[in-house]
């Protein structure tokens, strides 16, 4: 008895698998074996048009089983702008707290609990509606069987705007019928929609009471371009969403991966590169300007700190640089100690450069026209 | 029917002790989705499970001389892929020794249930487990390695894993149960 959930578990393991691995990580492996093998010489340059061919059979297959995949990652990379439905306590809801639903928009994701199952929809999905108009089906199910609000649900769509589609809950706070059931919506053909699913279930008091509440959550939803079905123990949120066209222009970072500690008793030489890139300052400064969180890994700590003059002495005599060094405790560890060393390289005078060619690149493609391109680069 | 298909990837395995790239791709097709959910699992991260198990591989393709047909070709690549996902955790110091060990133990009896839930729901509650527990509770749940194992690949003591697997399962089971009460 006690057992019940690992059984189950441990029956549907295969189940569990539900992340699907992406394509440009078999990229990442195969260069990374190529790097391993363009190091052998020169012999395996002989199979390389027949690897390549190979490769691009075997990849297109690949891609084309990833295409699914990168539209949710679009979806998902949208709702994280998604806003809450509604900015309440779990206490004030009785929601049942170990799946709460979270009012901090931050973690919106993460502590949403998909509670929808049967799996009629995905947590995000595209729906492209551009040539056809589609329906789609929205399935309910009550969750604990109790009667639900059915009987006040209108089977009519309600349309308060071009992409809402809500149904109304009625003005009655009665509960009677059974909740579940599958309505239908349909989205006008000339767009593409994003249907967000987000479900989570709640218990009003015997009496309904909550039911004011959800009524003004309703009102809420209405105000955006959303699917809301709201059963008494069982929540439905499917928004959709009109997308725009994809913008192609998507920042990536590599990911930085912070250094363990090394104890230098063990290890005591360390090697690194003398960088000056002082990009990072800048960008960051421009998504803080523009309102936006910038990505943990476009925050590269050595171009934050290279980006400011720190008026270091030239070097002297026959050293062709000049070292300075600062120790100061660390502002978050007391115990710990950092030392800052400053190398300064010979300073070239500018008069005394050789002559250059400067070769300009215009780009005229459409990539340009993205807001957040220099203006002073467009035509 | 087992044989057959041994048979099938032991070929595809020859062919990549030679480095042939065709092979190591239709190995990686066959093993990548189950190795990256082991991965997802384990490190509860995105962006941590495409990393490791991109080096699991690497690391198995260079290293696949070392597979002596001693074991299935599977439980080698698991265990590869594993160890990655300790070595990565271990850097982060997620695994360090202060958080083990401070868990008691509550045998409650539960209520008998159905129990149906979404495979997403449950996914969702293994990611939300401590790192530490959560890796003990995988290996021994969903990749079959027994506390001796787990205790070898954790590098800490049988009773250690087996608090921790019993710590999870309470766990899970709390939060599952009040999803679906």
């Amino acid at each position: 008895m006690k057992n019940n959930i690992y059984n189950h578990i441990k029956n549907t393991k295969e189940e569990l698998d539900l992340d699907t691995p992406t394509p440009e990580m078999w990229n990442n492996i195969e260069k990374a074996l190529d790097k391993k093998k363009n190091k052998r010489g020169f012999f395996y340059l002989r199979y390389a048009a027949g690897i390549a061919l190979v490769l691009t059979a075997g990849f297109t297959f690949w891609m084309s089983n990833g295409s699914k995949e990168s539209k949710e990652q679009v979806a998902k990379y949208d709702s994280e702008k998604a806003i809450p439905i509604a900015s309440m306590t779990p206490e004030e809801y009785n929601y049942d707290n170990s799946y709460a639903y979270s009012n901090n928009e931050s973690s919106y994701n993460e502590n949403t609990k998909h509670v929808n199952t049967k799996k009629e929809f995905n947590t995000a999905e595209i729906i492209n509606s551009e040539s056809t108009e589609n329906v789609i089906s929205v399935n309910t199910y009550d969750m604990s069987g109790t009667n639900g609000l059915s009987s006040n649900i209108s089977s009519e769509p309600l349309l308060n705007n071009a992409d809402t589609y809500a149904w109304t809950d009625g003005n009655g706070t009665d509960l009677v019928g059974n909740s579940a059931g599958t309505y239908d919506v349909k989205l006008p053909a000339g767009k593409t929609y994003k249907i967000e699913t987000e479900s989570f279930q709640y218990f009003p008091d015997n009496n309904g009471n909550n039911l004011n509440q959800l009524q003004s959550q309703f009102q809420e939803g209405r105000t955006r371009n959303s699917i809301i079905y709201r059963d008494q123990d069982g929540y439905f949120d499917i928004d959709i969403k009109e997308i725009p066209p994809e913008t192609t222009n998507r920042e990536t970072y590599e990911h930085v991966e912070e250094n363990e500690f090394i104890a230098t008793q063990t290890e005591a030489i360390s090697t690194f590169s003398i960088d000056v890139d002082v990009a990072s300052y800048s960008n960051i400064r421009r998504m803080i300007l523009n309102g936006q969180k910038p990505p943990s890994d476009a925050v590269r700590i050595e171009e934050m700190i290279n980006y400011f003059d720190y008026h270091y002495k030239n070097p002297e005599g026959k050293h062709p640089f000049s070292i300075q060094t600062e120790v100061a405790q660390a502002p978050w560890k007391a115990e710990h100690q950092l030392l800052k060393i400053g190398i300064q390289g010979k300073r070239i005078a500018n008069k005394n450069l050789p002559k250059n060619n400067l070769v300009f690149l215009l780009d005229v493609s459409g990539s340009m026209m993205d807001a957040n391109k220099l203006g002073l680069l467009k035509i | 029917m087992e044989t057959l298909v041994k048979d099938i990837h032991h070929d595809l395995i020859t062919k990549c002790k030679t480095d042939d790239r065709k092979a190591q791709f239709e190995i990686y097709k066959l093993y990548s989705k189950a190795m990256y959910n082991i991965c997802t699992r384990m490190m509860a991260n995105q962006e941590n499970a495409k990393d490791t198990l991109q080096e699991a591989f690497i690391s198995a393709f260079h290293n696949i001389k070392s597979y002596r047909n001693d074991s299935t070709f599977g439980a080698w690549l698991k265990r590869i892929v594993v160890n990655q996902c300790v070595k990565h955790l271990k850097k982060q110091q997620k695994l360090s020794e202060t958080e083990f060990d401070k868990f008691e133990l509550v045998n409650e009896p539960h209520p008998e249930n159905e129990f149906e839930p979404d495979p997403k729901i449950i996914q969702e509650a293994i990611k939300k487990l401590p790192t530490k527990s959560r890796t003990v509770w995988t290996l021994y749940c969903l990749e079959g390695y027994d506390h001796q194992e787990i205790s070898e690949i954790l590098n800490v003591s049988v009773g250690t894993s087996k608090s921790q697997y019993n710590y999870a399962k309470k766990l899970l089971k709390d939060q599952l149960q009040k999803v679906l009460s």
